[in-house]
């Protein structure tokens, strides 16, 4: 009589040949139905995930993500949200939906666990990485798991950040590498943004476009002078400043933009 | 007595080659004739006939005993490497999606369960039969489509991580005092 057999306990060559029959997505239930599998797909399986465009939303006890991958045709999006006793699940991929309920589990360490192993397998550039977040105080988990959420460096082309409070900005970004930098402030208020801790950021000075709406900036104007395009919004720009500005623009070979749009002071300077 | 005329038991254009045919005996005594052209599909027989010396004139007299290989498994192998004896060298495989077509005449011999299929892999490792692994791998590749890791832990026949705990608990645990 043989011995029963089960797919984990194939040779690791088998199960190689098997998983080369699938893609990505296909390749990540698999991941999920024991430790065995997980293991061997982690360690001698990585595929490149292919992303092209993902976009995070963050709400209190819930967390909606939306991946889009090089192959247009492929498509992943998942709403995590804790519900009484749990974690619900809904997620769509490719268009078939599926919804489960997690008993006892928390929708921000599941939404981790599966963003991290997507996230960890990009090996291209990203076209864009897009945060929202919804509330001012509901985010600081997700902010506390950034570091080792977004542990894994490749070049971002647009990062767009849809922030409430201004600590969402700078935990998200020391972990990306983006090209172009877009800040939106939720509140449309217009309040002042603190700069500093950003400005001394290797990705802003390796950023090349910068655009900030809805805050107002106050930082000294050389500091923006290494982008190619920035539209801030200073609530007071000196003669100097302005002065600065025009030498840049005219001793730069590569065509900068600069849209300052100072408020009319009732103070003269 | 019968009077009709004798049928040959090989096909036509193995008497039109005069082939040289060997016998493997499975691990549960059953006996399988095999041509040379089909035995060479599989790396780890070939070896085991170049290194006994095995020729056209004493092949069918040293039975080649393959034991760990059923008889059922080595029927579906026999007959996998008569099917593609002839066919031409397949270009190696990238890492990515294959794109080949599984011939239905194959997916119809591979139409077996699960567990049968995995004991058929395995005897397929050991034997080293590149194109019958392949084949056998999209079939169970296939079944991993659209599921769910649920659906998929029934299709594969895979305990939960809980219950393989429990399973390998209960295996290990010799019986002690209570407490």
């Amino acid at each position: 009589m043989d011995q029963k057999v089960s797919l984990p306990q194939l040779p690791n060559v088998a199960l190689g040949q098997i998983f080369r029959n699938l893609d990505f997505l296909e390749v990540q239930p698999v991941r999920k139905v024991c430790q065995n599998l997980r293991s061997f797909i982690d360690n001698h399986h990585r595929l490149d995930s292919s992303l092209k465009y993902v976009s995070i939303s963050v709400e209190r006890g819930k967390f909606t993500v939306s991946y889009n991958f090089s192959d247009e045709d492929k498509k992943l999006s998942v709403v995590y949200e804790n519900w009484p006793g749990g974690c619900f699940v809904q997620s769509q991929i490719n268009g078939i939906l599926r919804e489960t309920y997690l008993e006892k589990q928390d929708s921000l360490e599941i939404f981790c666990n599966d963003f991290h192993n997507i996230w960890k397998n990009q090996k291209r550039e990203l076209s864009s990485f897009s945060v929202e977040f919804f509330g001012e105080n509901e985010s600081s988990d997700f902010l506390n798991q950034c570091s080792s959420l977004l542990d894994n460096h490749f070049q971002i082309d647009q990062l767009h950040l849809f922030v409430t409070t201004s600590n969402q900005i700078i935990s998200i970004l020391k972990k990306v590498d983006p090209r172009c930098i877009v800040i939106n402030n939720k509140n449309e208020n217009r309040e002042n943004l603190e700069i500093q801790d950003l400005m001394e950021l290797n990705q802003w000075r390796n950023a090349e476009r910068l655009f900030i709406r809805s805050f107002a900036i106050s930082a000294p104007i050389q500091k923006f002078d290494h982008f190619k395009k920035v539209s801030v919004f200073f609530r007071t720009a000196s003669w100097d400043d302005v002065s600065l500005l025009k030498e840049v623009n005219t001793t730069r070979q590569t065509c900068s933009n600069f849209e300052i749009f100072p408020e009319v002071s009732s103070r003269s300077e | 007595m019968s009077v009709e005329p004798e049928v040959p038991i090989v096909q036509v254009e193995e008497v039109r080659e005069n082939p040289v045919l060997y016998k493997i005996i499975s691990s549960d005594n059953h006996v399988f004739t095999i041509s040379e052209h089909a035995v060479k599909l599989s790396k780890t027989l070939w070896d085991l006939i170049t290194n006994l010396g095995l020729t056209a004139e004493n092949a069918l007299d040293n039975p080649i005993p393959v034991e760990n290989v059923n008889g059922k498994n080595m029927e579906t192998i026999v007959q996998f490497c008569e099917r593609h004896k002839y066919d031409e060298e397949e270009p190696e495989y990238t890492n990515y999606i294959r794109e080949f077509v599984l011939p239905e005449w194959d997916r119809q011999l591979l139409s077996i369960d699960n567990e049968e299929l995995f004991q058929l892999i395995l005897a397929t490792n050991y034997l080293d039969i590149q194109k019958l692994m392949d084949y056998c791998c999209r079939v169970i590749g296939d079944m991993a489509k659209d599921k769910t890791p649920e659906e998929l832990r029934i299709i594969y026949g895979i305990p939960t991580d809980a219950e393989d705990d429990a399973l390998e608990r209960s295996a290990s645990d010799s019986p002690g005092p209570s407490g």
